[in-house]
């Protein structure tokens, strides 16, 4: 009986991590089916990740202390390593200072975030041509299918296909309505039912949120 | 403030579902399930990484506790468990071949247990030490994670990536851009239709949603995950049935 108890003992506390989270989950799946119960939900959200600027701040301490390693040993990469430290200690003492509401770092915030997301969504544009120009060189008839829906695509959103044929814009509609469509309710569907066999066997602690 | 039971339907097909899974983890046991090729890819890529003599980009993007509300958010938890199994297996293959793996996310705990299970796969390897904590990045947000890849990407002159998580907004295609330029290999599997679309383009390997949430019982060596992998197979023949027989009935005006 002893020998059970520890067993059992161990069996919890080597799990402790999966246990809080399947029970993290149980409560906010239960208030689902509840009213009210989404606001309920929302809070007890707001209380655990509240608790992220924690374990954001041991990170990105450790993130800084790599560049600035890399600066003490000169590094190629120095001017990058600069910049990063700077702009992050720059950053930290606005905040600590005037608060995240303070207007330097509103502005500062604001100008850089700006600056990187049309970086970003300009990459996107571009690289979302060239992947459609290099797949023409594909060779699975899966991929072959995929160019023809992109340029079905694109000639269906875009002035082309209406100029060559009406019938290509409604083509591509259909596709769009009716194959996407099934497409994607399928895609979410399955998604969310290995989400459930997901669940199920952490309840069984057959997934674990720590390494064994 | 009284509670009372909204969503009963759900409710049903939610506890059905459950009981379906929990009766086929012993009925199914021993069952013989087809391989995910992700897998099998993830550890050639990080082969194809030795040979060429370059780190593994592993990048889960924005897995982890991306809660926002949306169901579609809460389904990032679903990759956790799968993606840091995949991220130990893949380690310990590393830590024999003697590759670095760089790895990244924007979520901070997410980052946090990345260590706990690369540090454990590189144990498993037999080269702990071979095991570096600079290699997990930590990004604040989507556009951070993307600029950083990429220049990570031509820095390291990127061999092989495995890329199975969420890359919002389309993100996924700038790094599967910058990793073509390397011509690198890519192994991939996305959260979200539109990023796997993308991937569907570009990748050598390809997984969807659901299989990513499977590794984790792929991977496995006890019999009971892969009989309820197995079992999700009676939910969705079930639904496939209600369906059609419901597609027909309102075709029929039955319904």
């Amino acid at each position: 009986m002893q020998q059970e108890n520890e067993t059992m003992t161990q069996l919890i506390l080597g799990n402790l991590p999966t246990i809080v989270g399947v029970i993290g989950m149980f409560i906010i799946a239960s208030l689902y089916f509840m009213d009210p119960g989404w606001s309920f939900a929302v809070t007890l959200r707001n209380s655990v990740t509240l608790s992220l600027p924690w374990p954001t701040a041991i990170v990105s301490v450790l993130l800084i202390r790599r560049h600035v390693r890399n600066i003490i040993k000169k590094e190629s990469t120095l001017p990058y390593d600069t910049i990063v430290v700077g702009s992050a200690v720059l950053m930290i003492l606005l905040g600590f200072t005037g608060g995240i509401a303070d207007a330097t770092y509103k502005t500062l915030y604001a100008n850089i975030n700006i600056i990187g997301t049309m970086a970003v969504i300009s990459a996107i544009s571009i690289s979302i041509f060239s992947p459609m120009i290099r797949i023409y060189r594909a060779k699975t008839w899966t991929m072959a299918l995929l160019i023809g829906l992109s340029i079905l695509a694109f000639m269906t959103y875009s002035p082309i296909g209406q100029m060559i044929h009406p019938a290509i814009p409604q083509a591509g509609d259909f596709v769009q309505i009716y194959i996407s469509g099934a497409s994607d309710s399928a895609f979410w569907i399955s998604t969310y039912i290995g989400a459930v066999a997901l669940v199920t066997r952490m309840i069984l602690l057959k997934e674990k949120m720590r390494p064994s | 403030m009284s509670f009372k039971i909204v969503r009963l339907d759900i409710l049903l097909v939610f506890f059905a579902s459950f009981v379906t899974l929990l009766i086929s983890s012993f009925v199914l046991k021993g069952v013989k399930l087809r391989q995910i090729p992700t897998v099998e890819a993830s550890l050639e890529a990080v082969r194809v990484s030795t040979e060429k003599g370059t780190p593994l980009f592993f990048d889960t993007g924005w897995t982890g506790a991306n809660f926002w509300g949306h169901s579609s958010g809460l389904t990032t938890l679903a990759f956790v468990p799968s993606t840091l199994e995949l991220l130990k297996v893949i380690s310990k293959e590393a830590g024999s071949l003697g590759v670095r793996i760089i790895t990244g996310t924007t979520n901070a705990v997410y980052a946090m247990m990345s260590q706990d299970y690369m540090e454990a796969g590189f144990g498993l390897s037999g080269h702990p030490e071979r095991f570096n904590l600079d290699d997990i990045n930590f990004y604040p947000d989507n556009t951070g994670l993307v600029m950083s890849g990429v220049e990570k990407i031509h820095r390291f002159n990127i061999g092989a990536a495995v890329m199975v998580g969420g890359h919002n907004q389309t993100s996924n295609i700038v790094l599967y851009e910058a990793l073509a330029t390397t011509g690198a290999m890519l192994v991939a599997g996305e959260i979200w239709p539109n990023d796997n679309s993308m991937a569907a383009l570009c990748a050598d390997y390809l997984s969807f949603a659901e299989e990513n949430i499977a590794i984790g019982a792929y991977l496995s060596e006890d019999p009971v995950p892969k009989a309820i992998l197995a079992g999700e197979d009676i939910i969705k023949a079930f639904l496939i049935g209600v369906i059609t027989i419901g597609g027909v009935l309102f075709y029929l005006g039955v319904i």
